[in-house]
């Protein structure tokens, strides 16, 4: 595969759902279950196909937008600048938390630190003035404690329970 | 989402301020024990440490009074906090976001401003070496001693000869430690001979009020200077985990 004379590989991944990605190698490179398939199996065809069965389309392409542009940044040296922190900015603002949640999923299956930890970070941020009922629906926590027991463990520090988000 | 990882929730738990952690405690049981057990404290202090997140500032007017770095623009009075801390409450120390207050020579308290928690110190009096000394100033230190993963409280209390006694040069001290862990003081019975430079007169009362600056897990005094002794600038180091032993001065 070249372009220009220069090599310049494509890594085929497949999803759950059945569509195929053609990534760049450095892109997929940052996903450490595709890079370790590859450290595996090192006489792989160069169009060998990595299905990622726990991961579907659409979470995929937003990791593969999120990658690329963090790959292009470290190329640039414009790693840590402001310039990442405003694409980041922009890039979760219009996800929802369904969406987010979808990819938090994927990024931990396809084992991305750099976006798990970007990922944790906007998660803290939206939950941290969200009442228990809000946070126990976003994780699916099932509730154990009997209405006494909960009561109780609310009376401990009522005062964590005063400026909630309304929602 | 039953499915989402635990390992990332509590990833995300450790970003978490301690305000929202407190709250979330009411999640579901296996989250109370989750929040309340010393490993997840352990790292999520260590996040906060690594990252200098969460800091928090202390004013002292007439009151005291902590302010969230992050929005600077609201001071928390400690008079919404429990009733032992009132205008006269001393900081004389802090380590790992806990406070050490004191209200007396002899009632210290140790202060946490993010659970609001306070701990009370059992009371430790000061005994008069002998009967021709009076009590004279008290130096105060708070730290973590890493080796034994506890918090200590160092108390130094100079006797003086007489009222008008403000040379200090035979004074004796006592100096006591605090340990957390065991809930007990011990006596340091060992003591150097320069403890005698640490007190002048006006110096403890104008300039540094004797309390002890922690810092790379060793609690620092400032010496006064006293060129008619031979000594300049000088900073006594007490290492705060060898304080229990007989010997915890450098």
């Amino acid at each position: 595969m070249s372009k220009l004379g220069q090599a310049k590989r494509i890594i085929f991944l497949k999803t759950a759902d059945g569509q195929l990605f053609e990534v760049d190698e450095p892109v997929a490179m940052e996903f450490e279950i595709v890079k370790s398939f590859f450290d595996e199996n090192e006489d792989a065809a160069d169009d060998t196909v990595v299905p990622l069965p726990n991961v579907s389309a659409e979470p995929l392409a937003g990791i593969i937008e999120f990658c690329k542009a963090h790959v292009e940044f470290r190329a640039n040296g414009a790693a840590g600048k402001d310039e990442v922190k405003k694409f980041n900015a922009e890039y979760i603002k219009e996800k929802s938390n369904e969406q987010l949640k979808e990819l938090i999923l994927a990024a931990n299956y396809l084992n991305i630190k750099e976006m798990l930890d970007f990922l944790t970070e906007t998660i803290a941020n939206r939950l941290k003035n969200k009442s228990v009922e809000y946070v126990r629906a976003f994780f699916g926590i099932e509730n154990d404690f009997t209405p006494q027991e909960e009561e109780a463990v609310r009376k401990e520090y009522e005062w964590a329970f005063e400026g909630v988000d309304e929602d | 989402m039953s499915r989402f990882p635990l390992d990332v929730l509590i990833d995300t738990f450790y970003l978490l301020p301690v305000k929202t952690l407190l709250r979330f405690r009411a999640l579901s049981k296996s989250f109370c024990s989750l929040i309340d057990g010393p490993d997840f404290i352990k790292h999520h202090l260590e996040h906060s440490l690594s990252t200098k997140s969460r800091l928090i500032l202390i004013l002292k007017g007439l009151h005291l009074y902590t302010v969230d770095l992050d929005s600077l623009d609201k001071a928390i009075p400690f008079s919404e906090y429990p009733e032992s801390i009132w205008g006269g409450t001393e900081v004389f120390g802090s380590c790992n976001g806990l406070l050490a207050l004191s209200n007396s020579d002899q009632d210290f308290l140790l202060f946490n401003p993010s659970t609001r928690k306070l701990f009370k110190l059992p009371v430790e009096i000061i005994e008069v070496p002998n009967d021709s000394c009076i009590r004279g100033f008290v130096f105060s230190g708070f730290g973590y001693d890493h080796v034994n993963d506890d918090y200590k409280v160092v108390r130094m209390v100079r006797f003086k000869q007489d009222e008008d006694d403000n040379i200090g040069w035979f004074s004796e001290y006592e100096v006591k430690v605090f340990s957390l862990k065991t809930n007990s003081w011990r006596q340091i019975k060992k003591l150097p001979n320069y403890l005698r430079f640490m007190f002048q007169f006006y110096f403890h009362l104008l300039h540094i009020r004797g309390y002890g600056v922690y810092a790379c897990g060793v609690l620092h005094w400032v010496l006064p200077r006293r060129p008619e002794l031979g000594v300049g600038n000088l900073i006594i180091l007490q290492n705060v985990e060898i304080v229990g032993s007989e010997n915890g001065f450098e």
